[in-house]
C-alpha cells in the first residue's frame, strides 16, 4: 500500500523590490496544496484535471523531481520514506515514471540497450555487465520489443514513437518498482497504437502487483484502466472514488462538467449538465472557501467562505458542500 | 576515442573534408617523422665545397627551399616547425576544450552562483587582449613552448565555455535529464553520463577553431620574438627572416612558412566546418 | 533602461579592475626582482632609492596596491627604462594612432564583408561563391604579419606604390601634431596597412552574412516579399539582409577586441607607431613601466570598444535591454 499524506509544493514566486522592503509576505503559488490518496499494489489510480490543475507537479513530487512543501510518501506500515534527499536513491527505485513524451524522455546519443541499462548503474546496482544487459533485456520484451536484440544497438531516432514509449516503460521496470508514475503516456502517440500501450500498462501492474498512478485530461482513457479515479482541481482533489461510482455518479459540480466535455460520454446527460464559466484561474491569489465557488453552476454564498471536507476520507467523497444529497441541501439553502 | 572516430567518419564524407583531413594528416605524419627526414640540423651552418658559406643560397637540389643568411637549410626548419605548430596547436586545443567544457558544464547545469562566478570570469577574460597579454606574460616568465601553451590555454577556454553552457542549459531542461533523475542519477552522472555526450559535437567544433586559433597565435608570437629560442616554428622562421632585413630578397625564405601555415590552418577550418555542415541539420537542409 | 546600463557600466568597470589588479600582482609576483620591473636597475642607487619610497616599494604589498591604483587614477605609470621620461608622455599619441589603423578598417570589413556575402549568399551555389569561400577561409588562415610583409614586397617594393612603413614619412612633422593626421602623406601611409587589415578582417563578416543569408532563403517572411511581387534585388536588400544584420552586429565587439589586440602584429610589421608597436619594443627592451601602460590601455580600448559597439547594438536593437 502506498500512502500519500497532506502532500503540498508551493513555488514562492518572484517579489517586486517595493513589496519586499514593506516585508509582505511574498505570493505562493499553491500548485499542490495537502493532497492525500492511497494505491494499492495491483491497482491503477486515474489522476483527472484540466492542465495547470497541479497533476504534473504532483507527478514529480511523486517520483522526486520537486522537494515538497510539505508531506510524505509512505511504502507500507513502517517503511516510511520521506521524500527528502538523504534516501533519494532508494526512493527512485521504488517509484518508476513514464513521461508523455516518448521523444524527449530518451537521450538522442545513447543506444536502446544503454537507455535500459543507465537506471542500474545510476542505483550503483552490483550486478556485472552481463546481468545488466540480461536484465535490460528482460525488461525490454516484457515491455514488448521482442527479440530485444533487434533494438539493443539502435538509437532512438530509429524508432516509432510506440516502440520509444515502449524503451521508456522497459527503462522504468528495470528498476522493478514499486509504484509507476505514468503522464499521459499516451497523448502523443498515433491512434493506432494507443491501446497496445494501455494493454501493456493493465498487464504490468496485474502480472508484477505494482500500482499505478495514471495521469490524464481524459475522463474516457482513464475509464479503461483505472480502478479508481482522484479528479484535481487548484491542486486539491476535489472528488475520489471508484472509477465506474465516479463517471456514473458524479458528485462535484466540476467532475460533471469534465464529464460533460467528455465526447464520449452520453449526450442526455451532456446536454443537462450546465457548463462551467470562465477559464481556471491561478493558483496565487485564492480566495476562502471552496476553490470552484468561483466557476461553479451552483455556488451558494456559503462557498466562498467554507472550505468544503476532504475529498479522499471516504470511500467515494467529493470537495463539496452539497455532494451526495444535492437537491435536498440546495433546496435548505434557498 | 568515440567522438574522434565519429568525427574523423563524417569529415570524410564530404570531398572537402577528405581533402583537408588528408592535408592535417599529412602534416601530423611530418610532424611526427620531420626531425628524423630533415636533411640537415636546422641550425648547422651550411658551407659550399668551396668552404663558402651558403648564404641565401636559392633552392638547390641539396637546399630543397634555399638557405638562410646565415646558411641554414630552410627545408629542415620547416619540417622541425611542423612539430612545433602541431605540438602547440594540439595541446593547446585539447586544454582549451577539457576547461572550457567542464566549465560550460557546470555553469550551465547547476546555474545560480556558481554560473555568475563563473560568467564573471569569462567576462573578465574576454576583455583581455588575446595577444598582447601572452606577450606580457611571456615578457615575465621563460620563452619557452610549454608556457605558451599554458598562456595561450588559460585566455582560449573563455570561448567553449560560454558556448558549452549556452547549449547544457537548454538541454538540461529536456525530459531525459528529469528521466534519468527519476532513475536515481546524481548530479554527476546527469552532467557526464547524460549531457556531456550531447554537447560533445559542439566541442568538437570548438576544438578546431581553437586549433587554427593556437597554430596562428603561436606563429605571431614566433613572428614578434617571444617564441621559444630553442625551438624552429614557422613563426620564427619567418620573423628570422624579417629581421635579417633580407627577406625582400630571398623569397624562398619567407614564403613557405606562411603558406605552411595557411594550408594547415585552411585545412583546420574547413575539416571543422565539413563536420559542422552535418551536425549541424539546419545548416545541412538549406545547402 | 537604466538597470541594463547600470549593469554593463558595473560589468566593465569590475572587469578594468580585475586587470588591473592582474597586473599588478603578475608584474611582482613572477620570478626574479620585484623592483626590478618597476624601477629601473639602470639608475644610480640613489634615484632607485627615490623612485622606491615614491612607489611605496618599501611598504607591504597591499599598501602598494593602493598607491599603484592612485597613480593609474592620474595616469602616473611611471618613469620609462628606456628614455628616463613619464610613461605617459611617450604612450599619449600612440593611442590615437592605434585607433586610427584599427577602427575605420574595421569599419570598412563590416560593410564590405556584409554587402558581399549577402550578395553570394542569395546567388547560392554559383562559382564566385565557391571561390570566394575558399579564398576568405585561406586569408583568414594565413597569418597576418606574413601577408602584410607579401604586400609590402610586391606594392612597395616591387611597384613602388606605397612606402614601406611609418606612420609619415620621415622628416616631414618633426613634432608629431595632430597636423600630420591631416596630411597626404600619412594617408598614403595609412592606405598599405588599412586595405591588409580590411581584408585579413573581411572574412568573418563575409563568412556569417553569407550563412545568415542563405538560413533566410524558404523562410516564411522571404516567401512572403517574393509573392508581393518585390524585384529580387529588393527582397534581399530590405528583407533578407535587414533581418541578418542584427546577428552580424551582435558580433561586432568581439571582432573588435581581436582586432585591437591584432593590431600588435601589424604595426610591428609596418612600424606603426600605435600602442602594439610600443609594446612590442618595450618588452625587447625590458621596459616594464612601458609594458605595462601600454597593455593597459591597449585592454582599455578593447574594453571601451565592446561597449560602444554595445550600446549601438541597443541602439539598433532596443529589444536586448528588456532581456
Amino acid at each position: 500500500m502506498i500512502n500519500v499524506e497532506d502532500l503540498s509544493k508551493h513555488f514562492v514566486l518572484p517579489q517586486s523590490f517595493t513589496a519586499a522592503i514593506r516585508r509582505q509576505k511574498a505570493p505562493r503559488l499553491r500548485a499542490v496544496d495537502g493532497v492525500s490518496f492511497a494505491v494499492e499494489p495491483g491497482k491503477v489510480m486515474g489522476l483527472v484535471g484540466e492542465s495547470g490543475c497541479g497533476k504534473s507537479t504532483l507527478a514529480r513530487l511523486l517520483v522526486g523531481l520537486e522537494t515538497p512543501t510539505q508531506g510524505n510518501v509512505y511504502f507500507g506500515e513502517s517503511n516510511a520514506l520521506a521524500l527528502k534527499k538523504q534516501d533519494r536513491r532508494a526512493f527512485h527505485r521504488r517509484v518508476q515514471m513514464v513521461f508523455q513524451d516518448p521523444y524527449g524522455s530518451l537521450n538522442p546519443q545513447q543506444r536502446i540497450g544503454e537507455i535500459v541499462t543507465r537506471p542500474l548503474i545510476y542505483q550503483r546496482n552490483a550486478a556485472s555487465p552481463q546481468e545488466k544487459r540480461k536484465l535490460a533485456i528482460t525488461a525490454l520484451e516484457e515491455a514488448g520489443l521482442s527479440p530485444a536484440d533487434d533494438y539493443l544497438e539502435k538509437f532512438p531516432h530509429q524508432l516509432s514513437g510506440g516502440q520509444r514509449q515502449r524503451v521508456c516503460i522497459a527503462r522504468a521496470i528495470v528498476l522493478e518498482p514499486e509504484l509507476l508514475i505514468a503522464d499521459e503516456p499516451i497523448s502523443m502517440l498515433d491512434v493506432s497504437i494507443k491501446w497496445g500501450i494501455i494493454q501493456l500498462l493493465k498487464r504490468l501492474v496485474r502480472e508484477r502487483g505494482l500500482a499505478m498512478i495514471y495521469i490524464t485530461h481524459d475522463l474516457s482513457s482513464a475509464g479503461s484502466i483505472c480502478d479508481t479515479l482522484a479528479v484535481m482541481y487548484l491542486g486539491r482533489i476535489v472528488e475520489h472514488g471508484p472509477t465506474q461510482e465516479v463517471i456514473r455518479n458524479p458528485q462535484h459540480p466540476y467532475t460533471k462538467a469534465l464529464l460533460a466535455s467528455t465526447p464520449s460520454i452520453d449526450p442526455e446527460f451532456r446536454r443537462k449538465t450546465a457548463q462551467i464559466k470562465g477559464a481556471i484561474p491561478d493558483a496565487v491569489n485564492l480566495s476562502g472557501g471552496c476553490r470552484f465557488h468561483p466557476r461553479c453552476p451552483i455556488a451558494q454564498p456559503v462557498c466562498a467562505r467554507v472550505a468544503p471536507q476532504d475529498a479522499t476520507q471516504r470511500e467515494h467523497g467529493a470537495a463539496c458542500h452539497f455532494a451526495f444529497d444535492l437537491e435536498a441541501k440546495q433546496e435548505d439553502l434557498t | 576515442m568515440n567522438t574522434l572516430m565519429t568525427f574523423l567518419r563524417i569529415t570524410w564524407k564530404s570531398t572537402s573534408g577528405r581533402i583537408s583531413l588528408s592535408i592535417f594528416g599529412a602534416c601530423l605524419v611530418l610532424a611526427v617523422i620531420g626531425p628524423w627526414i630533415a636533411p640537415y640540423s636546422p641550425s648547422d651552418r651550411l658551407y659550399d665545397d668551396a668552404g663558402k658559406l651558403l648564404r641565401l643560397s636559392p633552392p638547390t637540389w641539396d637546399n630543397l627551399l634555399g638557405t638562410t643568411v646565415l646558411g641554414r637549410d630552410v627545408f629542415s626548419q620547416m619540417l622541425w616547425g611542423a612539430r612545433t605548430a602541431m605540438l602547440v596547436g594540439l595541446l593547446t586545443a585539447l586544454g582549451t576544450v577539457v576547461i572550457g567544457l567542464n566549465f560550460g558544464l557546470i555553469a550551465g547545469y547547476f546555474g545560480g552562483r556558481i554560473d555568475a562566478i563563473l560568467m564573471r570570469i569569462t567576462d573578465i577574460l574576454l576583455g583581455l587582449p588575446f595577444l598582447p597579454f601572452i606577450i606580457v606574460l611571456l615578457s615575465l616568465t621563460d620563452r619557452n613552448i610549454w608556457t605558451i601553451i599554458l598562456a595561450m590555454t588559460f585566455v582560449m577556454w573563455r570561448s567553449t565555455a560560454r558556448i558549452v553552457r549556452a547549449e547544457v542549459m537548454s538541454l538540461r531542461q529536456r525530459q531525459f535529464v528529469a528521466s534519468a533523475r527519476t532513475t536515481g542519477a546524481s548530479d554527476v552522472d546527469i552532467l557526464y553520463r547524460e549531457i556531456a555526450p550531447n554537447v560533445m559535437p559542439l566541442a568538437v567544433t570548438s576544438i578546431t577553431f581553437a586549433l587554427a586559433w593556437a597554430i596562428i597565435t603561436e606563429a605571431s608570437i614566433g613572428f614578434l620574438g617571444f617564441g621559444d629560442p630553442n625551438v624552429f616554428s614557422w613563426g620564427s622562421i619567418i620573423y628570422d627572416a624579417y629581421a635579417s632585413q633580407m627577406m625582400y630578397r630571398a623569397p624562398w625564405w619567407v614564403v613557405p612558412p606562411g603558406v605552411a601555415i595557411m594550408v594547415l590552418v585552411t585545412s583546420v577550418y574547413f575539416m571543422g566546418r565539413a563536420y559542422e555542415e552535418v551536425i549541424n541539420p539546419r545548416l545541412q537542409e538549406r545547402m | 533602461m537604466s538597470a541594463f546600463w547600470f549593469r554593463r557600466l558595473w560589468q566593465t568597470v569590475l572587469t578594468l579592475l580585475t586587470m588591473l589588479t592582474l597586473m599588478f600582482f603578475m608584474f611582482r609576483m613572477l620570478p626574479g626582482d620585484p623592483m626590478a620591473t618597476v624601477i629601473s636597475p639602470a639608475l644610480y642607487p640613489k634615484a632607485q632609492e627615490t623612485l622606491r619610497i615614491q612607489f611605496g616599494l618599501d611598504k607591504p604589498l597591499w599598501e602598494q596596491y593602493f598607491v599603484y591604483l592612485k597613480n593609474l587614477a592620474v595616469f602616473d605609470f611611471g618613469l620609462s627604462f628606456h628614455t628616463g621620461r613619464p610613461v605617459a608622455d611617450e604612450i599619449s599619441g600612440r593611442l590615437l594612432n592605434t585607433i586610427l589603423l584599427v577602427f575605420p578598417s574595421m569599419i570598412a570589413a563590416y560593410g564590405l564583408g556584409a554587402l558581399v556575402g549577402a550578395i553570394v549568399g542569395w546567388r547560392r551555389g554559383s562559382k564566385i561563391e565557391t571561390v570566394l569561400v575558399f579564398l576568405s577561409t585561406s586569408l583568414q588562415s594565413a597569418p597576418v604579419f606574413w601577408l602584410s610583409m607579401l604586400a609590402i614586397l610586391f606594392f612597395s617594393i616591387r611597384l613602388d606604390l606605397f612606402p614601406i612603413g611609418h606612420i609619415v614619412s620621415p622628416g616631414m612633422f618633426p613634432e608629431e601634431n595632430w597636423r600630420m593626421y591631416f596630411s597626404a602623406d600619412f594617408l598614403h601611409h595609412l592606405a598599405l596597412p588599412f586595405m591588409v587589415n580590411t581584408l585579413y578582417q573581411f572574412c568573418f563578416p563575409f563568412l556569417l552574412m553569407r550563412s545568415s543569408i542563405l538560413a533566410t532563403v524558404g523562410e516564411d517572411y522571404i516567401e512572403l516579399a517574393k509573392m508581393k511581387g518585390l524585384t529580387d534585388r529588393r527582397v534581399l536588400y530590405h528583407h533578407a539582409m535587414r533581418n541578418s544584420l542584427l546577428p552580424l552586429a551582435t558580433t561586432l565587439p568581439m571582432t573588435l577586441g581581436w582586432a585591437v589586440a591584432g593590431s600588435v602584429v601589424i604595426e610591428t610589421v609596418f612600424s606603426w607607431p600605435g600602442l602594439g608597436l610600443l609594446m612590442v619594443e618595450a618588452v625587447g627592451r625590458s621596459d616594464y613601466p612601458v609594458v605595462q601602460a601600454a597593455f593597459l590601455l591597449i585592454a582599455v580600448l578593447t574594453v571601451a570598444g565592446t561597449l560602444i559597439a554595445d550600446l549601438l547594438y541597443t541602439l539598433l536593437d532596443p529589444r536586448i535591454v528588456n532581456e
